[in-house]
């Protein structure tokens, strides 16, 4: 298959933005208020941290709240005028860097793999349900039952990485003929044969 | 008619490289926008991070919420469209209205050939 016919290109995959399940917006927001928005959005890598982050930033800005996002460690000089700096990747910091952002700011609210830093807003977490939510996203046209086999083959073989999982998903379709048919490798006997061989 | 559109004239898909692209542009919104641009530019689609370049761009300021123009730019030497498997270079005209952003994209194929070129394995 073509690139550009891929359902799985990288500007694709970047045009989905995180899916909120055991809560919503409204309550999300409320509770960052409550933190006085100093909090830390945690989660093994590939779950989604970046992207809530990316997408917590103008639900701020239409609260009326001055929004600045940066990635550690390439944190802004001036923070004049920012009510609320969104740090990703916070946790590389050094002990130093860190005691300084955190006296800098007023609102601060960071990605990182463990909690500890500010308190937890949430916690990303990924399952198999998940990612066939998203794979029906991708590939319609796919059924069901094979979307639900390939999602909870390709969760466990990432361990809930659902960046990891959906660039195998371009592995995949990439060795695909066309962009409807489902690649081989879908196929259950493909899966046992590269384990055997593997 | 949607908000924003782009006829190419004689309704090509493929251009030879170095070749003049004309056409003409039309939009009707519901209030008149600062300005609205036509880029001429090429992106990259595939595995990897997006790239792009801007080849040229028209713009079209203080238009009349409801009108249209004609256009003529001209193609560079390179790059040629091509797919694989891990990257694809796409050719295409934009019209976006300002600030807004609304968009209209006509996607055509650059190749001395007329059909893009195929790396292997993308066969």
């Amino acid at each position: 298959m073509k690139a550009r016919d891929n359902p799985f290109t990288a500007d694709r995959v970047l045009r989905e933005r995180y899916r909120l399940h055991d809560t919503s917006w409204d309550q999300l927001l409320a509770r960052l208020a409550a933190f006085r928005y100093r909090a830390a959005i945690v989660g093994p890598e590939g779950t989604g941290k970046t992207t809530l982050l990316e997408d917590l930033a103008p639900r701020l800005a239409a609260r009326g709240l001055r929004v600045q996002t940066c990635r550690a460690p390439a944190i802004p000089t001036d923070l004049t005028g920012v009510d609320v700096l969104l740090v990703d990747s916070a946790e590389i910091l050094s002990w130093m860097r860190w005691w300084h952002l955190r006296r800098r700011t007023r609102g601060l609210i960071i990605t990182a793999h463990r909690p500890g830093r500010l308190p937890t807003l949430h916690h990303c977490g990924t399952n198999a349900g998940l990612l066939a939510e998203l794979l029906s996203a991708f590939i319609p046209t796919l059924p069901a039952p094979q979307r639900t086999a390939l999602a909870a083959e390709l969760h466990t073989a990432h361990a809930g990485n659902i960046r990891a999982a959906l660039r195998d998903c371009y592995d995949r379709w990439a060795g695909s003929p066309d962009g409807l048919t489902a690649p081989a490798s879908l196929s259950p006997c493909a899966g046992v044969a590269r384990r055997d061989t593997g | 008619m949607s908000a924003l559109q782009i006829e190419l004239t004689g309704n090509l898909t493929a251009y030879p490289p170095g070749a003049e692209i004309t056409g003409r542009v039309a939009w009707q919104l519901p209030t008149a926008p600062p300005a609205i641009e036509l880029r001429l530019f090429w992106f990259t689609r595939g595995k990897g991070t997006t790239d792009a370049g801007v080849i040229e761009t028209i713009r079209f300021d203080y238009p009349r919420p409801a009108d249209h123009r004609d256009f003529r730019v001209r193609l560079p030497a390179a790059p040629y469209s091509f797919s694989g498997k891990l990257i694809s270079l796409i050719w295409a005209l934009e019209l976006v209205s300002l600030p807004d952003n609304q968009t209209a994209r006509a996607e055509f194929t650059v190749s001395p050939t007329g059909q893009e070129i195929l790396l292997e394995g993308a066969r």
